[in-house]
């Protein structure tokens, strides 16, 4: 599934005005095609690192290319057709009347024709489940209801990258589930998908790799299995384990040694080793 | 005798307009000094909860009420909304929604001035919010500069500082990275236990939070759908599903290993708990 870099950081560092450094000497190559968790405390770094991705803020020091393109060279309406964006708090991103209207803003932009319009618009609505509501007033929806707006609004412009920043935050059990079945449809479409979260288990469950930010620097990248087997890293950034690993971690000291990270596997892992 | 200071009986509520009823025939009893942890799909009536017991509803957001909310023996209708922000303090889920002052001094001073208290008494009230949430050394930072566990801390701070005897907490750690929502789990468990407080907190994040409630309320379609003990409730599982709801992960692989026939003589809620029930197997 992984080809080529669609995303390439070299030597970036930033300082948002004022000196503060936020990122400092970051390498990383995201290839096509794969889902990425980016896990980290608050303060970390990680929002400030996927801003660089859409040219929403450019680098102090060092480059970021999207597609080939540099960032500090790009326009943002160029950079915006290859990476989307949803907010963590969709208020920053909603401003139009209705549901409808804020979810084509994007794609009328672009200049595409009303009938694709319509089509694309509808369809990043009912992904959501939102397009009963496309009248509504985006005010009028709930906090859970105006996060899934955010996303279908980027949903509609079907770039090859998303970017999710904590997509699951304050999202009820059903509508995380329905939020990360979309992302996993996007990433078995090819799209490249990368999520922002403080949540271990969402990071463990659909994640093929992990980049741990602590301090502006990736301190760890790996798969979930790798970093979430390294106690020492996940200790000194105040992470979690995943729920289900911490519980088999526990379990090590009654003969268990199974390294389940879901809690899907952890009941296979148990069923197998009770019976066995 | 029992000493109840939030009671609310046979509560409906229609928005102004709507066919369709927010809140129908909640009962509901807390105890001073109680912790109790909502839970709840989107839309299940618990932002529309809060504001009756807080008195938004009936004061100012129109709709229809049948039934009444007592705080501290007082129904809300017969008391004001500024009365009764001094008895039920309210925390918004995301800080930044709540916090615009230059410095944490002035988001601590802004209730306790707005109660119109002497100079004096504002003075003790910063104070004393400050020492009890522990942060002090916070005072004259500038709230949109720090990190979100200390922001959120700040908005509870603020809250504090009107001295309620009841606090409402909405989702408090929604934003937050694991270690600081830990904190600030504790901080409000720390409210409830040395401090007597009645609290009411709504949280998703349920692996966190639910073994430290004294009771656990479910609410579904604007019914309180289960209420009980923590491990009475977290036990149904499969009610919980049908809710779009989940357990604490122990529970939800004690759900999973009973349907193998396997039992468990305390159903777990915390990982501990879970190591230990599931080790006792292997």
């Amino acid at each position: 599934m992984t080809s080529a870099a669609i995303i390439e950081t070299r030597n970036l560092s930033y300082s948002y005005p004022g000196g503060i450094s936020a990122l400092s000497g970051v390498n990383l190559d995201i290839g096509q095609g794969e889902f990425v968790a980016i896990i980290g405390s608050n303060g970390s770094g990680k929002t400030t690192l996927v801003k660089q991705f859409n040219g929403l803020l450019k680098p102090s020091k060092g480059r970021v290319t999207v597609d080939g393109m540099d960032t500090r060279s790009t326009r943002v309406s160029e950079l915006s057709r290859i990476v989307g964006f949803v907010f963590q708090n969709p208020d920053h991103q909603i401003f139009a009347y209705s549901v409808w209207e804020e979810a084509a803003f994007g794609l009328k932009l672009q200049k595409l024709d009303a009938e694709s319009v319509e089509r694309q618009t509808s369809e990043a609505l009912q992904a959501v489940s939102l397009n009963d509501l496309r009248d509504r007033h985006p005010r009028a929806l709930s906090r859970g209801q105006r996060q899934r707006l955010a996303t279908a609004s980027i949903l509609a412009l079907r770039t090859p990258v998303l970017v999710l920043d904590e997509p699951t935050t304050g999202q009820d059990f059903l509508s995380r589930r329905q939020i990360m079945e979309l992302a996993v449809d996007l990433h078995a479409e090819g799209r490249t998908v990368l999520m922002v979260t403080h949540d271990m288990a969402l990071a463990a469950e659909y994640a093929t790799r992990v980049i741990v930010m602590q301090d502006g620097a990736a301190v760890c990248d790996a798969s979930p299995k790798e970093v979430f087997g390294r106690e020492e890293i996940l200790k000194a950034t105040g992470l979690d384990l995943p729920p289900a690993a911490k519980i088999a971690r526990g379990l090590r000291e009654y003969g268990f040694s199974d390294t389940p990270l879901t809690q899907a596997e952890l009941v296979e892992n148990l069923i197998t080793a009770i019976r066995g | 005798m029992k000493d109840s200071n939030v009671v609310v009986e046979e509560l409906t509520f229609f928005y102004s307009g709507a066919k369709e009823p927010a809140l129908s025939d909640i009962n509901l009893t807390f105890q001073r000094g109680e912790i109790a942890l909502l839970i709840g799909a989107t839309g299940a009536g618990k932002s529309t909860l809060y504001m009756c017991l807080n008195g938004l509803i009936p004061h100012l957001v129109p709709g229809r009420v049948g039934g009444r909310v007592l705080i501290e023996g007082t129904a809300t209708s017969d008391q004001s909304i500024s009365a009764l922000a001094q008895k039920v303090g309210f925390v918004f889920q995301s800080p930044d929604v709540q916090l615009f002052s230059h410095t944490v001094r002035e988001e601590l001073a802004f209730g306790p001035e707005n109660l119109g208290l002497a100079k004096s008494e504002i003075l003790r009230r910063i104070q004393l919010a400050a020492t009890t949430i522990g942060i002090t050394e916070l005072l004259e930072r500038e709230p949109a500069y720090l990190s979100g566990g200390q922001q959120q801390s700040v908005a509870i701070g603020a809250i504090w500082a009107m001295l309620p005897e009841i606090l409402i907490l909405d989702e408090p750690t929604s934003n937050l990275d694991p270690q600081s929502s830990r904190r600030v789990l504790e901080l409000i468990r720390a409210l409830n236990t040395e401090h007597g407080k009645t609290i009411l907190i709504a949280e998703h994040k349920i692996d966190a939070a639910a073994h430290f409630a004294d009771s656990v309320l479910v609410m579904h379609e604007g019914r309180i759908e289960m209420q009980g003990e923590p491990r009475q409730v977290f036990s149904q599982a499969e009610e919980l599903h049908r809710m779009g709801l989940v357990a604490p992960t122990a529970a939800e692989v004690a759900f999973q290993l009973s349907k193998y026939g396997y039992t468990f003589d305390s159903w777990p809620l915390t990982a501990e708990e879970g190591i230990q029930a599931f080790g006792e197997l292997l």
